[in-house]
């Protein structure tokens, strides 16, 4: 039977791959709604405007794999001050840069309001959604609008609003150019009848660590490319499975699914990547990805991180041969805002409002001094007495400068910046303007009023080269940056430890810099730590099932008992008896004794239900900003079950890494609570040391 | 700071109770801290800190404590405690450390201080005893020591000194009393206490022999010198209880031996054993005692060349 499944997969899969679209879910013609809550494109939280006038930007990706149709509408449910001059306040909704529809705010305390869409108004790719509010207050003709940021000036769009499209697929052809983004298509969390942005992965029924590289190298890619705060979830399954519903509504990737009979035949020695439509939902795309040597160590998906092949990659299918992956450039001194990636920016409008510049500090980089030679111009009218500019370095305010009188004038204002408010690897840079006018009116356009931040500005940091002190703080660096790191599996892994590593590479996927390096995998009995040239490692598994964990547990911050199922006392960890074991899931990382510059990170547990819980918080990008310490411990005891189902107890440890100390570092740091031993001759030493200087000084006072 | 007068032994052993709970409260503080992995390294900077602060006074010891502040701190950033998380027990960590080194290094001091008071005392005690109350001359030892004293001191400073070795020996066909040896010596020592000027040390250089150490002298200094004691000597006399007032030359005879430091030497000099080999070639020379005639055998120690003979002949004829 379980035979019979396995072929009737398989060919039905060769059929996709060979054959033309077959068009099991969705095809052209067919509809499909997309309700999308406005606050969810408003990082979650209501879209306010304030002030005199007030605006907000909203953006929705339309993919190309569908089109908007005209029964669209944007829903609207106001709320807003109740001192405002209902008659003279008015919200102006735009789209594309076109004007929607232009309401008094009387019109809009009805209710929800539903303002209908054209589908003309929508085109492929990024949507930007404008709110502008004018909000008077009724006393403004005798004040002249002095008073315009007075907090009694806001309007809310409600948490109720929302964004309705109704869409259908098109016969846009997906292909390598598409690659990855087809895969990470915000929308896709939106569509009626999926709950979250999968992908599915089908791996062969035997497969190597060539093919777990692939999975979790192109996991790694497409969180490169969907960036901070997408959420996205995988599913493994295996050939032999049979379970056609892990291929609809979603993309799908087959690794090395019978490469025997995908057409066209692959050449001797050559791999190649095939990406089409899905035959399931053709508004999803379908990967293929052979391997002509599944047992090499070398997987095909690596080369795909090199950004100029991936950029080089046209229509339906690319051979790849393997070569040499390219290193990314050295940090270096200065960097200005262009070679960041920014252009000229401007802010517009009275008030505050913000710029924001992401600056990636590799791990093995320790800035010691940095400043900022910021270029900028205003406009005429501004009161350079009054605006200012604040500077802040990842949520830090780190200075404050007034903007020159000299407006058009570039030469550049040079702000010390503290070197410890950098940390290794994503950094903000804020500069948040607060722009004042010398006089009052409300008939002169607020919006005249604006200040640029030249390209030409620049980041300087003097910095050196550094070995740092594993830290869950640094997470989810080193794994997101360069030279990359390896997973340890143990050996007998199943289909839900490959998903928890695809979505955690997926995670360092999104704050990673590079992509030259994708992480790789391995299997406990094929991982040999003296060959690898990856220094940066994830043990999985239970210290019982990995031996590389065993290995090391003498090392680790908090060690394992003997059998491996409980943990050893005295290193931080108090259980209320310490006579049971409680289940308990930890999250350690240490410094790798295998290299002199490694850092591990330990994904284990006590038993399989806690190293469950374990994933389940390291997967969790809310529990990920707690990261601190070096002992994550995901406890069983205070578990309560809510309404979304049960929250872990996570406590952070921070236990001293002695390992990096010189000479004796690995010694100290295999110490158990009870050595006295190594304290005593270490007093010893310091007595005798002093002894020895004494008697040195006294021979060369003799000696003179 | 507490005078060392007003500090006894028992305050000393109370504060160094409270010193070492004090210690103890500290180093089980940067273990809590810094755990028991990292403890071997803490506890030898503690205890060298602690160490080098006692002997090394608050000068030295303190610039040493300071660089292992600075080491401890390294050491906690090294390991990753150096954090704003673990900012409290750092902070106590350091003050404790800080206050540690502070008071090991005035209890250091402080005993220091006691330890010179106790020398000093000692000094005193032993200068009561410096003296041969039957002869009223400084002990051999002492005289040794100081002897060692000035040879160093012309060394350094490439002055020249000199020593006289005087025997006293029974005159010929004299056959002394009991204990008339000593009343003898005690005589002539008086003598050449006399004789010698303030700067000059006399003292006991054997059972029968008297040192006179002359420093800045010369070898015509030191002749100047042996001429007037031996002058003294011919008209000393001393209270006999049998034979009433006797010269003291009608009782004893007199043999020197001279070493005269030249003021400059490459290596260490030992005077006394020149002036012995001086005296022993005075006496093999078979040369007369000083009260029928002089025959002088020097000892030149040095390298610098002197004018003049280095063997001095001087006749003195007793009265």
């Amino acid at each position: 039977m379980r035979r019979l499944i396995t072929f009737v997969t398989s060919f039905s899969i060769c059929l996709v791959i060979a054959g033309p679209p077959v068009n099991v879910h969705a095809q052209a013609g067919d509809t499909q709604v997309i309700e999308i809550a406005l606050s969810d494109l408003n990082t979650g939280q209501p879209v306010k405007l304030s002030g005199l006038m007030g605006s907000a930007n909203l953006e929705v990706r339309i993919p190309n794999t569908f089109q908007v149709i005209d029964q669209s509408w944007l829903s609207v449910k106001v709320n807003s001050s109740q001192v405002l001059d209902q008659d003279r306040s008015s919200l102006t909704i735009g789209l594309n840069e076109r004007q929607v529809a232009s309401y008094r705010l009387s019109q809009l305390t009805g209710g929800v309001m539903k303002i209908d869409l054209s589908s003309g108004m929508f085109h492929q790719g990024l949507n930007t959604l404008t709110f502008n509010a004018m909000l008077h207050l009724p006393d403004d003709n005798e004040t002249a609008c002095s008073n315009w940021d007075d907090p009694s000036r806001w309007l809310e769009i409600g948490l109720e609003s929302g964004l309705h499209l109704v869409v259908s697929p098109t016969n846009f052809a997906l292909d390598l150019a598409s690659f990855p983004q087809a895969f990470i298509e915000p929308v896709n969390h939106y569509i009626a009848g999926t709950e979250k942005n999968e992908t599915t992965f089908v791996l062969p029924d035997e497969p190597t660590i060539d093919d777990l590289t692939s999975l979790v190298s192109l996991a790694y890619l497409f969180g490169h490319d969907a960036g901070r705060d997408f959420r996205w979830q995988p599913k493994v399954v295996s050939e032999q499975s049979g379970d056609v519903s892990a291929f609809k509504d979603r993309g799908v990737v087959l690794l090395r699914s019978k490469s025997r009979v995908v057409a066209p035949p692959p050449q001797t020695g050559i791999d190649i990547v095939m990406m089409r439509n899905s035959p399931w939902d053709i508004g999803h795309p379908l990967l293929y990805m052979s391997d002509h040597n599944p047992q090499d160590g070398f997987s095909p998906a690596q080369l795909l991180g090199d950004p100029i092949r991936r950029t080089m990659l046209r229509k339906s299918l690319a051979y790849l041969k393997p070569g040499s992956i390219q290193s990314p450039a050295p940090f270096q001194d200065v960097y200005t805002f262009d070679q960041l990636g920014y252009v000229n920016r401007t802010v517009r409008g009275l008030g505050e409002s913000s710029l924001i510049y992401r600056v990636f500090i590799p791990y093995n980089v320790e800035p010691t001094n940095a400043f900022l030679k910021l270029v900028v111009s205003h406009s005429p009218d501004l009161d350079t007495d009054i605006s200012s500019i604040l500077v802040y370095i990842n949520g830090f305010t780190v200075a404050g400068i007034v903007p020159s009188a000299r407006s058009a004038q570039f030469e550049p204002i040079e702000i010390n910046l503290p070197a410890a408010r950098f940390r290794p690897g994503e950094n903000f840079i804020r500069l948040t303007f607060d722009l004042q006018l010398p006089f009052s009116s409300c008939e002169r356009a607020p919006q005249s009023v604006w200040a640029s931040v030249d390209a030409s500005s620049s980041l300087n940091i003097r910095f050196r080269q550094t070995v740092r002190t594993p830290t869950l703080t640094d997470y989810p660096m080193p794994y997101s940056d360069y030279p990359g790191f390896a997973f340890v599996l143990p050996d007998d892994y199943d289909l839900r430890t490959l998903e928890y590593i695809t979505s955690l590479a997926f995670q360092f996927g999104q704050s990673s810099q590079h992509t030259y390096q994708p992480p790789v995998v391995f299997t406990s009995s094929k991982f040999n730590p003296e060959t690898t040239d990856r220094v940066n490692l994830v043990l999985v598994g239970l210290p019982t099932q990995n031996p590389h964990i065993f290995s090391i547990n003498r090392l680790l911050p908090q060690p394992f008992t003997e059998d491996g199922g409980g943990l050893e006392p005295g290193y931080g960890i108090y259980l209320p008896n310490s006579n049971e074991q409680a289940a308990i899931g930890l999250l350690e990382t240490l410094a790798s004794p295998w290299s002199n510059d490694g850092v591990l990170l330990v994904v284990t547990g006590t038993d399989a239900e806690s190293l469950d819980w374990t994933w389940d918080v390291l997967l969790d990008p809310v529990y990920a900003q707690q990261f601190s310490g070096n002992v994550m411990v995901v406890g069983s005891e205070a578990r309560i079950t809510g309404s979304s189902g049960a929250i872990p107890a996570v406590t952070f440890i921070d236990s001293p890494e002695v390992s990096r100390f010189p000479m004796v570092g690995r010694l100290f740091q295999k110490l158990e609570p009870a050595d006295v031993f190594p304290v005593l001759v270490s007093i010893e030493t310091a007595l005798l040391a002093l002894l020895a200087l004494l008697a040195i000084l006294r021979w060369r006072d003799r000696s003179k | 700071m507490i005078p060392p007068s007003r500090l006894d032994w028992k305050i000393l052993q109370v504060i160094l109770l409270g010193f070492l709970a004090f210690l103890l409260a500290v180093a089980l503080l940067a273990i809590y801290s810094n755990s028991f992995r990292a403890a071997p390294i803490f506890m030898f900077l503690l205890f060298l800190g602690v160490g080098g602060t006692l002997l090394f006074g608050p000068l030295r010891g303190g610039a040493a404590a300071l660089v292992l502040v600075a080491g401890w701190i390294t050491v906690k950033q090294n390991i990753g405690v150096w954090t704003d998380a673990h900012a409290f027990t750092n902070l106590l960590e350091l003050i404790g450390l800080i206050i540690l080194f502070v008071l090991s290094s005035w209890y250091g001091n402080t005993l220091r201080r006691l330890v010179e008071a106790y020398q000093q005392n000692q000094q005193k005690l032993e200068q009561f005893n410096l003296e041969d109350k039957r002869i009223g001359l400084i002990k051999q030892s002492i005289g040794q020591l100081r002897l060692q004293e000035e040879e160093e001191r012309s060394m350094r400073y490439k002055r020249p000194f000199s020593l006289i070795l005087i025997m006293i020996q029974p005159a010929e066909d004299v056959v002394w009393g009991s204990d008339e040896d000593i009343l003898l010596l005690r005589s002539a020592a008086n003598t050449v206490k006399i004789s010698s000027r303030r700067t000059d040390m006399p003292f006991l250089a054997g059972p029968s022999t008297i040192g006179l150490l002359l420093p800045e002298t010369t070898i015509e200094g030191a002749s100047r010198v042996v001429h007037s004691l031996t002058q003294n000597m011919l008209d000393a006399k001393y209270l006999d209880i049998q034979r009433g007032t006797v010269r003291l030359h009608e009782r004893l005879q007199i043999r020197y031996g001279f070493a005269a430091f030249l003021g400059q030497n490459e290596t260490p000099i030992d005077m006394f054993s020149a002036a012995q080999r001086s005296l022993q070639k005075n006496m093999e020379m078979n040369a007369e005692p000083v009260f029928q005639s002089v025959f002088l055998e020097w000892e030149k120690v040095g390298t610098q060349p002197v004018s003049g003979s280095l063997v001095v002949e001087e006749k003195v004829v007793p009265s």
